[in-house]
């Protein structure tokens, strides 16, 4: 029996977002148009019915067809709108954010590689995680394998170790593959002295480059020649 | 809210209401929700002729919505839904006759509900007898067929091999050949059905054609909404003349049912053929209580 899980029920809600965000819409339409149309008609209707049978029929069919059409059209058009304004909101919120850059190889699916711009410090490790578990959670095709690109890590402290820490064990459990690439400095260093290098499953890479081609090796798509094996860091 | 033409008093929140739900259920079995939507609207009050001409009329708006979305998806059966046209319109006409002939006789109310009742309870005791050996039938393999098998897919495999010209071939739904005299009977039955009860009769049309002609049933859910529009049509048309239509009736509890169709039509790509029927199972006995409660207290829901 599967647990319940508010992750997914809030999931499942997400993908409903467009469809409820369509009914209200369409209420506010649909109430305009019944207070403005449908209940003026009701008494020159009765009008017809009584005077010309024929009229009324053909009336009625013509009211219920012209209904028809445009409620479909406007239910039709308000879901694009949504769709639409709702692909064009993840572009916009990455001009919000110019501290990471996100990519997908083409040549990898399942691979993602995020390329964080700055320290892993204490007032931003926390935002970091759960940057990191968003784009899990809202990716498609599904993550198999996170790469942090610390090009620009420049530095960390005990809070963005352990942070670290605790985001591998996360993906570990989700059987996601947490690697990183570019990895200098004192960043290095902190690293080193935590208990991710210890861990099975924990990779390193000197370039996002040989990350690619290792994943792509492993898990190759259809058609593609066999890669020569990937470079790791050996940290002494 | 006041109707004037058929001088009852229904809740214009109720109407929409039940519009949305049979919208949704219309969109995703390929019937109207007639069997929900006439006993519901007896229970609000009106009169067995206009609960009858009423649903037809709404049941035109709601199919173009459903209708489309199906179409889009590539669940419509063109070539069969014209044919069964024909002998639709026929059998409209019969059961429109009849319900003139109890408006004469003054008890259209009982007979009409009566007939609600046979004929809601033995489509789901039916429908829930063959989901059961259908499911029983797929749980022993080893490997669940892609196809959408029904149990009785020996009777129409049966019923196609009976040779009476002309025949017809039917490629869209992977049918062969089969006479083209069974998909007018087959349509007459339901029409007359739809022109004595009301709504498209999609609960006795879509069985027939999934069991008996042999269509699969996303095809049949399709080819059923569509060719409801121009049968319907007349239907409604038909009753309008005679009086038996409030087309204000029907325009409010479209403005729930267009949307309620969209969202229909659109989950039908997410479930299997043998799910959808056996939803479908439950849905007849709740307009069957409604229309008991109706016949026994008097009572209205509004």
């Amino acid at each position: 029996m599967r647990s319940f899980s508010i992750r997914d029920f809030s999931k499942k809600l997400v993908s409903l977002r467009p469809f409820l965000l369509e009914m209200v819409l369409y209420g506010a339409f649909v109430s305009v148009y019944f207070f403005l149309v449908l209940r003026l008609l009701g008494g020159w209707i009765k009008h017809v019915y009584l005077d010309n049978r024929i009229l009324y029929a053909v009336v009625a069919l013509m009211l219920i067809g012209a209904q028809g059409s445009l409620l479909e059209m406007l239910s039709t058009g308000l879901l694009r709108v949504i769709q639409r304004t709702q692909a064009a909101i993840p572009p916009l919120r990455r001009l919000a954010r110019p501290h990471e850059t996100i990519t997908r190889p083409a040549e990898a699916p399942g691979l993602l590689v995020y390329r964080f711009a700055g320290p892993l410090l204490f007032f931003n490790a926390a935002f970091f995680a759960h940057r990191v578990l968003e784009l899990i959670d809202t990716e498609c095709p599904p993550v198999t394998f996170f790469l942090v690109n610390a090009e620009a890590v420049v530095d960390t402290d005990a809070a963005g170790a352990e942070v670290l820490e605790e985001l591998f064990d996360s993906l570990e459990g989700k059987r996601i593959t947490l690697g990183m690439c570019e990895v200098k400095g004192h960043f290095q260093e902190v690293l080193m002295n935590t208990s991710l290098f210890g861990r099975a499953g924990f990779v390193v890479y000197p370039s996002v480059e040989a990350a690619v081609r290792e994943f792509s090796e492993l898990h190759p798509m259809k058609g593609n020649n066999a890669e020569p094996p990937g470079e790791r860091v050996q940290i002494p | 809210m006041d109707f004037l033409i058929s001088a009852t008093h229904i809740s214009a929140v109720y109407l929409i209401g039940v519009g949305f739900f049979v919208g949704i259920l219309g969109g995703f079995f390929g019937v109207g929700g007639s069997f929900l939507a006439g006993p519901a609207l007896f229970a609000a009050g009106m009169p067995m002729n206009f609960v009858v001409g009423t649903d037809l009329s709404h049941i035109v708006g709601k199919s173009i919505v459903a209708a489309k979305k199906h179409r889009a998806l590539g669940h419509v059966d063109t070539k069969l839904a014209m044919i069964m046209v024909i002998g639709t319109i026929a059998g409209v006409e019969t059961g429109a006759q009849g319900i003139q002939y109890l408006k004469s006789r003054g008890n259209v109310d009982t007979v009409v509900a009566m007939g609600f009742l046979v004929v809601l309870v033995s489509i789901s005791a039916f429908m829930g007898w063959e989901s059961w050996r259908t499911m029983k039938a797929h749980k022993n393999l080893d490997e669940k067929p892609r196809e959408d098998v029904s149990a009785f897919g020996h009777l129409a495999k049966r019923i196609q091999r009976f040779h009476l010209p002309p025949m017809i071939g039917l490629p869209d739904s992977g049918i062969e050949q089969i006479s083209v005299w069974i998909i007018l009977m087959v349509a007459y039955v339901g029409g007359v059905f739809s022109g004595f009860l009301g709504g498209g009769a999609g609960y006795i049309r879509m069985p027939s054609i999934v069991f008996l002609l042999g269509v699969p049933t996303h095809i049949a859910v399709g080819t059923d909404l569509f060719e409801i529009i121009i049968s319907a049509g007349y239907g409604a048309f038909t009753h309008a003349i005679k009086g038996n239509v409030d087309i204000m009736v029907a325009l409010v509890m479209h403005t729930g049912a267009a949307i309620g169709a969209q969202i229909g039509a659109t989950m039908t790509e997410r479930f299997h053929g043998r799910s959808i029927r056996l939803a479908f199972v439950p849905l007849p006995l709740i307009g069957a209580a409604m229309v008991v409660y109706s016949l026994l207290t008097g009572q209205n829901f509004k």
